[in-house]
C-alpha cells in the first residue's frame, strides 16, 4: 500500500485517522450498496416479469377451471391433466408463489362452488406440503404466511402444527396461528382464548368475528365463559361476541361488569346490554351514571335512551340543566328516543333549544 | 343429381315455433347488455367470464369514469358495479343513472357489508346489492331475476 | 501578525476547530448511520408483515372504528370540488369528510354548495377547543354524499380550521390530509392498522410517508405512474424525502421517540388530541408541535402510549420547484421547529419524559435545529482561519471529503431502503438520476437548505409569523401543464 495512505490511516492525530477510516468505509459502503441495488434491480425486474407472465397464465387457467364446472369436472380427464400440470409447475418457486397467490385471491372473493373447487384443487395439487415445509424451516414471515394459507385452504390435518404457535411470544405468529386455528377447527378452538394471559388486539378480534360468520348459527356456542377470562381484552371480546349473537343466557353477569375497574370492560358491557335489549338494567343506569366520570357518562345516558321508559324522563330532564355539551346532547337525544317532545311553554334556554333541534335533525333527518 | 329430399330428414328439422321459441329464449339472454364495472382486474375478468358463458353481452370498465362514459353512450340493461373504484364510486354511478333517467338496472357488488352502506345503496336507487365474497351462481340468479 | 500566529489564542482557535467542530460532525454522522441501520431492520420487518396482512378485514368489518378526514380549505375554489371528490373515494368503511372553509375570500364555499347540493343543517358546535366562530354546518341533500360535512367559519388559519374539525367530528379518530395530496386508496386502512393492533399500550397517533409527486402522471387525483421529478429542485427533495421518512422517522418510531407526524398525513386519537389542547395556532409548525404536546399529555396523565408510523408510500405531494418557494417553505419549517422547541423547552433533558426528554428532544435540538447554525458558523470560522493563514489545508480537505462521503453514503443507503421495500421508482433511469442527484446535492441543495434555515432563524428573531403559502398548481389541470411549471 502506498506510504501516504498509511500515513493517513495510521496517523497519530485522532481527527485524521478517524476521518480517513470514515471516508474509506463510507465510500466502500456506498459502492457495495450500489452493487446490491443494481443486483436486486436485475433480479427483481426479471422476477416481476416472470410473475406477470405466470399470473396471466394462472389467472386465465383458474378462472376457466372455477367457472367451467362441466368442462373441468373433478376426477375427470381434463381435471386430472390440470392437476398434473400444476403439480409440475409447483416445483418452481416463483410459479408456486404465483399459483398459490392466485388461488388464495380467487378463493377470497368467491363463495359457494368456486370456494370448494379451489380448496379441492389446492389439496389435489398437494400444495400444502410446501406450506408445511415453510412452517418447519422458514423464517417468521414465511411461517405466518403459511398459517394464513393453510387456514384459508382448510388443511385441517395441519391443525396440530398450528396449535403449537397459539401462545407464541411473537405477536405476529401468535395472531396468525390463532386465526388459522379458528378457520380450520372452528369455534371450539376459541376456547384457548379464556386461558390466554396476553391481550387480544382489536384487529384480531375483528378478524375472528368475521371468520365466525362462516359458521352456521347452531355451531356458535355461548360466549359467556369468556367473561371469566384472565385478560380484560378477552372479556371485552366476549362481550362483543355476546352482542353480535344476541346471547341472552345470563345478562346479570354483564350487569355486574358495568362497574368493572377497567372502563373498556364497562363500556363494552353496556353496549352488549343495549344490543341484547336488556331493559331491566335501565333502572341501574342512573346509579352507574353517578359513579363514573364524564368519559363514560354520555354512553350511560345513551343507553337509558335505548333501554329506558317514561319513568326515566325526569332524570334526563334534570340533566338538561347541566353545563356540559356532551351530557346535554346525550340527554336530549335520549329524551327524543323515549318519545319526548319539547313542550311549547318550555323553560329551556335558547342554547338548549338549539341543541334540541340539532339532536332531532340527527335522529330524524 | 341431388337426391330427393327424404321425409325422414324433415322429421328432424325443428318446427317453426320451436325455432322462434329457441331464438326468442336465447335472445332474451343474448340480447341483454350488461356493463361490469370493477377496478380489480382479476375480479373483472372472472365476472365477465362467468356472465359471457351464460350468453350475456358484456362490456367492461375498470374504473368509475370509464363506466360513467360507457353508461352515457351505451344502452345497458344492467350494470354490475363495484362501489369503491377510482374516479367515481358505484354509488355515484347509480345516482347518475337515475339522474339521466336511464332504464338500466343496477346491482352493486362490494366488500362493504355494513348496514348503512347497504341502506344507502338502496335509498339511492340500486336494484340489488351483494357483498364480497359472493357466490357467482347467486349473482347469476339475481341477474336473471332483474333482467330475465 | 506573526506573533498572533504563534500565540496561545491562535493555537486554541485551531484546536477548537479541529476537535470540537470535528467531533460534533462525527457524532451527528454516526447517529444518522445508526438510525439508518435501525430503519432498515424496522422497514424490512414491516414489509414482510405486509405480505400476509389482509386489510380487507378492516374494510368489511362492521366494527371498524370511524375516522373523520379534516380538510381545511382557504381560497381553493379552483380545486376544491375535485379534491373533495377524490377524498370521498378513499377506501374506508366508516368515514366522514369534514371540509372546513376557513373564511375563504373566493368562491370556495359557493362552489362546494353547488357541486354537492348542500343545505345548512341545525348544528350546535361543542367548542371543546376554543376556535373562531363557526358560521354554519352544511350537509348534502344527495344521499351519495351523506358522509360529507362542510363547515363555514371565520378565518383563523390552518390550525384553527383543524380545531373546528376536531370539535365537530364525532368519530374516535381524525386524520388531516392536505387537500392537494394524492392518497393511495388504502392509505387509511394501513394507517389505522397500528390503532387496531394496540393492546395494552395506547396508540395516540400514526404517521405516514409522504413522497414527491412532481412530474408523475396524475389523472383526476389518481397517481398513474411514478417517475423521478424532472426539475432539479424537486429531484433533490425526492432524495431528501426518502431519507427523512424512511431513514429518519422509521428509526425514531422503532426507538419510540418519533416527534413529528407530517401535517400532510397522519391519524390521531380525537379524544386525546382534544384533551391535549388541539392544534396550536401560535406556531407555523402546528403539525410538529401537536405530537410533542400529545406526548407530554400522556406522560403527565401517566398513560402507557405509543406513536406509530407506517412506512408505506401512502401520500404523494407536490413540492416547490422554484428556489424562492423552497426557501419560504424551509424558512417556515425552521421557525416551526424553533417555536416547538421553545414551547416545550421543559422537556429538554428532563428524565420525567424518558426517551423523549433524554434522546428525541436533545437530538432534535442539537442535530436538527443547531446543525445548520453550527455549519454556518463553521464556514465563517473556516474563512476566518483561512484569512489569518491558520488553516491546516490537509485537515480541511480531509474533513470535506469525510462529509461528502457521508452524504453520498446516506443517500445511497436511502435508495437501498427504497429498493428493498417499495421500489416505487421502477425505471432504471430513475435510480441513476436519483444517484446523480445525491452526488450533486451536497454542493447545491444542501448549502441552500442551510441558507434557508439561517434565514428562518433570523426571521424568527425578527418575529415573523406569516404563512408564506406555497402556490399550488392544482391536480385538476391536464398533465400537459406539468411540463411548463410556473409557480408564482
Amino acid at each position: 500500500m502506498k506510504e501516504w495512505l498509511l500515513g493517513y490511516l495510521f496517523n497519530e492525530y485522532p481527527p485524521i485517522w478517524i476521518s480517513s477510516w470514515g471516508i474509506l468505509c463510507l465510500l466502500t459502503g456506498s459502492v457495495v450498496i450500489l452493487l446490491v441495488i443494481l443486483r436486486s434491480r436485475l433480479i427483481k425486474t426479471r422476477k416481476i416479469q416472470l410473475q406477470e407472465k405466470f399470473r396471466e397464465e394462472y389467472e386465465a387457467l383458474l378462472t376457466e377451471f372455477v367457472f367451467d364446472e362441466e368442462e373441468y369436472e373433478v376426477g375427470e380427464e381434463k381435471y386430472n391433466a390440470l392437476v398434473f400440470r400444476l403439480q409440475r409447475a409447483a416445483k418452481n418457486d416463483i410459479r408456486r408463489e404465483v399459483l398459490v397467490a392466485t388461488i388464495l385471491f380467487l378463493h377470497h372473493d368467491f363463495k359457494g362452488a368456486p370456494e370448494k373447487r379451489l380448496v379441492r384443487l389446492y389439496q389435489d395439487v398437494g400444495l400444502e406440503k410446501y406450506a408445511f415445509r415453510a412452517i418447519r424451516y422458514g423464517s417468521w414471515y414465511e411461517k405466518a404466511f403459511e398459517f394464513t394459507e393453510l387456514g384459508q385452504m382448510q388443511v385441517n390435518h395441519g391443525l396440530p402444527l398450528v396449535l403449537n404457535y397459539i401462545g407464541h411470544y411473537s405477536t405476529v405468529l401468535r395472531e396468525e396461528a390463532q386465526f388459522a386455528a379458528v378457520r380450520m377447527g372452528g369455534v371450539k378452538n376459541l376456547e384457548y382464548l379464556s386461558e390466554l394471559n396476553r391481550s387480544v388486539s382489536d384487529w384480531q378480534q375483528t378478524r375472528i368475528m368475521q371468520e365466525l360468520d362462516q359458521f352456521p348459527l347452531e355451531d356458535i356456542p355461548s360466549f359467556y365463559y369468556l367473561l371469566d377470562a384472565k385478560n380484560d381484552s378477552i372479556i371485552v371480546f366476549g362481550l362483543k361476541l355476546i352482542s353480535k349473537y344476541r346471547q341472552l343466557d345470563n345478562p346479570d353477569k354483564m350487569v355486574g361488569l358495568l362497574w368493572h375497574e377497567n372502563l373498556d370492560v364497562g363500556v363494552a358491557a353496556l353496549s352488549a346490554l343495549v344490543a341484547i335489549d336488556h331493559f331491566p338494567v335501565a333502572d341501574d343506569l342512573p346509579n352507574l351514571f353517578y359513579s363514573h366520570d364524564e368519559q363514560f357518562q354520555p354512553e350511560v345516558i345513551r343507553a337509558i335512551g335505548l333501554l329506558g321508559n317514561d319513568s326515566h324522563i325526569p332524570f334526563l330532564e334534570e340533566l338538561l340543566q347541566r353545563n356540559d355539551y356532551d351530557l346535554v346532547m346525550a340527554a336530549t337525544k335520549a329524551l327524543i328516543r323515549l318519545g319526548y317532545t319539547l313542550p311549547a311553554n318550555t323553560t329551556l334556554s335558547s342554547y338548549n333549544k338549539e341543541i334540541y333541534k340539532h339532536a332531532r335533525y340527527e335522529l330524524i333527518p | 343429381m341431388a337426391e330427393p329430399l327424404k321425409p325422414a330428414s324433415v322429421l328432424y328439422f325443428p318446427t317453426l315455433e320451436a325455432i322462434v321459441g329457441y331464438f326468442a329464449g336465447k335472445n332474451k339472454i343474448m340480447g341483454k347488455k350488461i356493463l361490469v364495472a370493477e377496478d380489480e382486474k382479476m375480479m373483472l375478468k372472472a365476472i365477465a367470464f362467468k356472465l359471457q358463458k351464460e350468453g350475456y353481452d358484456i362490456t367492461t370498465a375498470d374504473d368509475g369514469r370509464q363506466a360513467m362514459e360507457l353508461l352515457r353512450s351505451g344502452d345497458f340493461d344492467l350494470m354490475v358495479s363495484d362501489i369503491m373504484m377510482p374516479f367515481a364510486s358505484g354509488m355515484e354511478l347509480v345516482t347518475e343513472i337515475k339522474q339521466l333517467g336511464l332504464k338500466t338496472k343496477t346491482l352493486l357488488l362490494s366488500a362493504l357489508g355494513q348496514e348503512n352502506t347497504v341502506l344507502k345503496a338502496f335509498s339511492l336507487g340500486a336494484d340489488d346489492y351483494m357483498t364480497k365474497p359472493f357466490s357467482p351462481n347467486e349473482l347469476l340468479v339475481r341477474i336473471k331475476k332483474l333482467i330475465g | 501578525m506573526s506573533s498572533f500566529l504563534s500565540s496561545d489564542v491562535a493555537r486554541f482557535l485551531v484546536n477548537f476547530y479541529e476537535t470540537a467542530v470535528f467531533y460534533y460532525a462525527v457524532t451527528i454522522m454516526s447517529s444518522y448511520i445508526l438510525l439508518a441501520f435501525i430503519s432498515l431492520i424496522a422497514v424490512k420487518k414491516y414489509v414482510h408483515k405486509n405480505t400476509f396482512t389482509n386489510y380487507d378485514s378492516l374494510l368489511t368489518s362492521t366494527i371498524t372504528p370511524g375516522v373523520s378526514i379534516l380538510a381545511p380549505a382557504y381560497n381553493e375554489g379552483v380545486t376544491i370540488v375535485e379534491n373533495i371528490r377524490s377524498l370521498l373515494s378513499i377506501h374506508y368503511p366508516n368515514l366522514d369528510l369534514i371540509v372546513v372553509n376557513d373564511g375563504s375570500k373566493d368562491d370556495t364555499m359557493s362552489k362546494v354548495i353547488e357541486a354537492f347540493s348542500l343545505v345548512k343543517i341545525p348544528f350546535v358546535v361543542n367548542y371543546q377547543i376554543e376556535t373562531k366562530e363557526v358560521l354554519g354546518v352544511y350537509k348534502s341533500t344527495n344521499k351519495a354524499f351523506d358522509n360529507l360535512i362542510v363547515v363555514d367559519k371565520m378565518n383563523g388559519g390552518k390550525a384553527d380550521a383543524l380545531n373546528v374539525g376536531l370539535n365537530i367530528s364525532q368519530q374516535p379518530y381524525v386524520t388531516c390530509i392536505d387537500a392537494d395530496c394524492i392518497l393511495e386508496q388504502d392509505a387509511l386502512l394501513k394507517l389505522m392498522k397500528p390503532f387496531e393492533d394496540q393492546t395494552d399500550t395506547k396508540v395516540i397517533a400514526t404517521g405516514g410517508v409522504v413522497r414527491i409527486v412532481n412530474s408523475c402522471r396524475i389523472e383526476s387525483g389518481k397517481l398513474l405512474k411514478v417517475v423521478a421529478p424532472k426539475s432539479w429542485v424537486a429531484r433533490f427533495q425526492a432524495v431528501e424525502y426518502i431519507r427523512a421518512f424512511l431513514l429518519g422517522r422509521m428509526a425514531w418510531t422503532f426507538l419510540d421517540g418519533l416527534l413529528i407526524i407530517s401535517g400532510a398525513l397522519g391519524i390521531f386519537d380525537r379524544r386525546i388530541t382534544i384533551a391535549a389542547g388541539g392544534y396550536n395556532h401560535k406556531t407555523v409548525g402546528e403539525d410538529m408541535e401537536l405530537v410533542v404536546r400529545m406526548r407530554r399529555y400522556m406522560h403527565k396523565t401517566r398513560q402507557k402510549y405509543q406513536v406509530a408510523f407506517v412506512p408505506d408510500p401512502l401520500c404523494w405531494t407536490e413540492v416547490p420547484e422554484q428556489w424562492d418557494a423552497l426557501q419560504k417553505q424551509r424558512n417556515r419549517w425552521t421557525r416551526g421547529t424553533i417555536e416547538t422547541l421553545r414551547m416545550h423547552r421543559g422537556v429538554f433533558f428532563n428524565p420525567k419524559y424518558r426517551k423523549i426528554g433524554l434522546i428525541s428532544y436533545p437530538f432534535w435540538f442539537f442535530f436538527e435545529w443547531m446543525a445548520p447554525i453550527i455549519e454556518f458558523l463553521g464556514i465563517v470560522y473556516t474563512i476566518f482561519l483561512a484569512v489569518f493563514g491558520l488553516i491546516n489545508w490537509q485537515f480541511f480537505f480531509l474533513m470535506c471529503a469525510l462529509v461528502y462521503s457521508f452524504a453520498i453514503f446516506f443517500s445511497v443507503f436511502a435508495l437501498l431502503l427504497e429498493e428493498v421495500t417499495y421500489h416505487a421508482y421502477g425505471r432504471k433511469r430513475d435510480i441513476s438520476v436519483l444517484l446523480l442527484t445525491a452526488m450533486i446535492e451536497p454542493f447545491v441543495f444542501h448549502p441552500f437548505v442551510v441558507y434557508a434555515a439561517i434565514r428562518g432563524n433570523i426571521d424568527y428573531i425578527r418575529g415573523k409569523k406569516s404563512w408564506d403559502k406555497l402556490v399550488r398548481k392544482g391536480f385538476a389541470q391536464p398533465p400537459v401543464t406539468q411540463k411548463t411549471n410556473s409557480i408564482a
